[in-house]
């Protein structure tokens, strides 16, 4: 193989790849994503203190009401039902609460131009409870603290277990939500980082069968350099945006660090569970992926006659494709130690979407991991060198009698 | 040199080249001339190592044609196709490097190629703002812009208007002058006629004459005259061994099953004295191409 050529060829391609319109677009997507995500939750936010009125018939029961205010929800003494309406007309207030104390019950209606959303709601229920909790307690004898004792509810907390091979067991914090929320995003990516270029791919090889540009081509290198030279270009120009997807990453963390959502976001999760280990595995896959994927779609591309039918072409690839897909995002949240989850992580066509998040979610260990990732690798290579064969015959056979025809033909001529 | 030694292609039951051997000896211009489908292409296919021959082999100065070689080599194929999105300098020098070329030594050369071949438009101009014509000269600077030694054309002057063509046929004939060996195929004869050196003719797979241009024409013999006298057709048609008789305004054009009776002819015409025209010639090319691939079609 002619490295001088494999690099013209692999630069080309790069070059085309990372100037198109669609590839900023692709880099920049999960960036506007989140940017709209962050606008609507600011949105939000200002629109979530709800300033609310308090009117009982017991001012004390009024004054303990209104001293459980949240951040979220304001509560404010009212003189009269009447003067609460003005209020609320004027938009000094959301809403008011008419309290009722009878007997033994508490009975509360609140009232506004738009009744106020489910988390007030809750939150103005928990309030009641308590109190309606504390005026009973005198009923039954109890003191303050057994009535707080009373209230308390019950913790439950999440624990890992992980068991070493010397048979010694382990609890960790729970990592559970940091590696499900970056499993999914993984899942996400991965899949339209390898469909992209996957496509990208198979329409470059596509595209030049259709122009027959192929003859002059092959003429000027051996098609295993044109292929490998195809492949290199295109998981550089991936590795570019992995890397760009990095750095922009970074960056908004920088700008954005004084924000109270990202704080709160960071908060939720905790990234002591991310390990450097994991992080590299899963660019390995995501890496071998796209090389896997970019092989299989290429030699789909090389297979047709005009650009316009590669879809049709790389369509069983990305079938088999949206199939881990789909076991991510639909079976793991459910079930991440489901069977075929398992079973497929170390399948090289689903492994690069699904063996990340198994690992994510605990159910396989590091070791397996690598083994699925070894799995990969061997079928990659094996994939490249029975491609890289066919190809040089596939794109110069122009058959008119469609996708399937023309894989028969070219391994026809391959045997002679 | 370019030596092809008993080349055998087969595609099934089929054999598209039979016992295919001919040399090219540097600035030498070689015409492949046949019918569709010969196997003018598939030769071509071989040469360039597109396809494994099943017998016989191609050598490059002695040696076997590999993937150095290929440096060397010029190729413009018979359907042409550029990327219609790229501009015409990227094209040329991405062609370029392909062949083992640095680009820094190919850009100068662009701007050169593009006044030499007379394109009409700029380098950085897109493929797909150029007229066919045009983008066919693209073509073929991508053909030439290495400087190849070995160049192999594709029908290279079908869908050129008279000018072009004529633009085509001297760039071929420059390589010439450069000791380069090119190989052609073309069905205008009339090209093939002014252009190359020696001439194969193939039909099925299969070598049916060989030679110089001139060796070819002289094997036929000259048996075509045309003849302005104050004979008629029906005179001529009389004279024993003349074939046939066409009218071409005042003068006829005569066959002829022999040379020899041109000589017959020449004295009936004359024997009242000056006459206009005689001449007496070879076939065209293009008539001993269709007299021979008629021939074996019968």
């Amino acid at each position: 193989m002619d490295k001088k050529k494999l690099l013209v060829i692999a630069r080309d391609v790069y070059l085309k790849t990372i100037k198109a319109p669609t590839f900023i677009i692709a880099l920049l997507a999960p960036f506007i994503v989140a940017v709209i995500f962050f606008a609507i939750g600011a949105v939000l936010n200002n629109s979530t203190v709800k300033k609310i009125g308090v009117y009982t018939n017991d001012p004390a029961i009024t004054q303990a009401i209104v001293k459980s205010s949240t951040t979220d929800v304001k509560l404010t003494a009212v003189t009269s039902v009447k003067a609460a309406q003005t209020k609320v007309k004027n938009d000094d207030l959301d809403n008011y609460l008419v309290v009722t104390v009878t007997k033994d019950t508490l009975k509360a209606v609140v009232y506004g131009k738009n009744v106020p959303g489910n988390d007030t709601i809750v939150a103005l229920q928990q309030t009641l409870n308590g109190l309606k909790a504390t005026l009973n307690a005198s009923k039954f004898n109890l003191t303050p603290e057994q009535v707080k004792v009373l209230l308390t509810p019950a913790t439950l907390t999440k624990k890992e277990l992980s068991f070493s091979d010397d048979g010694k067991v382990t609890t960790t914090k729970d990592n559970s939500t940091a590696k499900y929320v970056v499993s999914l995003i993984a899942c996400a990516f991965t899949y339209f980082l390898v469909m992209t270029y996957a496509s990208i791919i198979a329409q470059e090889i596509a595209s030049e069968k259709g122009l027959r540009i192929m003859e002059v081509i092959l003429s000027s290198t051996n098609a295993k350099t044109h292929f490998y030279g195809k492949l290199l270009g295109v998981i550089l120009a991936a590795l570019t945006q992995l890397v760009g997807t990095g750095v922009l990453v970074g960056l908004a963390a920088l700008v954005m660090k004084d924000s109270t959502q990202v704080h709160d976001l960071l908060a939720s999760v905790n990234f002591t569970g991310l390990s450097m280990n994991f992080i590299v595995l899963v660019i390995a896959f995501i890496l071998l992926g796209c090389l896997f994927y970019a092989t299989l779609a290429a030699l789909c591309g090389s297979l047709v006659n005009r650009s316009e039918d590669t879809s049709k072409a790389v369509m069983p690839v990305t079938y088999l494709l949206f199939i881990a897909y789909i076991i991510g995002i639909v079976i793991v949240p459910n079930d991440p130690a489901n069977m075929v989850v398992l079973v497929s992580s170390y399948i090289p066509f689903f492994s690069m979407i699904l063996m990340p998040i198994a690992l994510a979610n605990g159910v396989v260990s590091g070791g397996a991991a690598l083994v699925s990732l070894v799995i990969l690798f061997v079928s990659l290579v094996v994939l490249a060198i029975l491609s890289a064969r066919m190809y040089k015959v596939n794109v110069l056979v122009y058959n008119q009698r469609g996708i399937l025809a023309a894989l028969r033909q070219a391994v026809k001529m391959l045997r002679s | 040199m370019l030596t092809v030694n008993n080349l055998v292609k087969n595609f099934g039951d089929l054999r598209a080249v039979s016992a295919m051997s001919f040399q090219i000896n540097d600035g030498e211009i070689l015409g492949l001339v046949g019918p569709n489908g010969a196997g003018k292409t598939t030769t071509f296919r071989m040469l360039l190592g597109l396809m494994c021959p099943d017998e016989g082999e191609v050598l490059w100065n002695g040696a076997p044609l590999n993937d150095k070689v290929r440096d060397l080599i010029g190729y413009l194929p018979e359907e042409r196709g550029l990327y219609p999105k790229e501009t015409v300098e990227h094209q040329i020098v991405y062609f370029g490097s392909l062949r083992g070329k640095d680009p820094k030594e190919l850009k100068p050369k662009v701007d050169e190629w593009l006044t030499k071949l007379k394109v009409k438009g700029k380098k950085s101009s897109k493929i797909k703002e150029l007229s066919k014509g045009n983008q066919q000269k693209v073509q073929l600077i991508t053909t030439l812009i290495h400087e190849p030694k070995l160049v192999i054309l594709d029908e290279p002057f079908s869908g050129l208007d008279p000018i072009n063509a004529d633009i085509m046929k001297d760039a071929i004939i420059e390589l010439r002058k450069q000791g380069a060996c090119v190989i052609f195929s073309s069905h205008n004869m009339d090209n093939v006629e002014k252009i190359c050196d020696r001439l194969l003719m193939i039909k099925n797979g299969q070598q049916i004459m060989t030679g110089s241009v001139d060796e070819i024409k002289e094997s036929f013999g000259r048996t075509k005259v045309f003849l302005e006298s104050n004979l008629t057709k029906s005179e001529i048609m009389a004279v024993p061994g003349v074939l046939d008789v066409k009218a071409q305004g005042k003068v006829f054009e005569v066959k002829l099953a022999d040379p020899a009776v041109g000589k017959e002819l020449f004295k009936l015409a004359t024997k009242d004295g000056y006459i206009p025209t005689f001449s007496q010639q070879t076939l065209t090319l293009e008539e001993i191409f269709k007299l021979k691939v008629g021939e074996l079609n019968g």
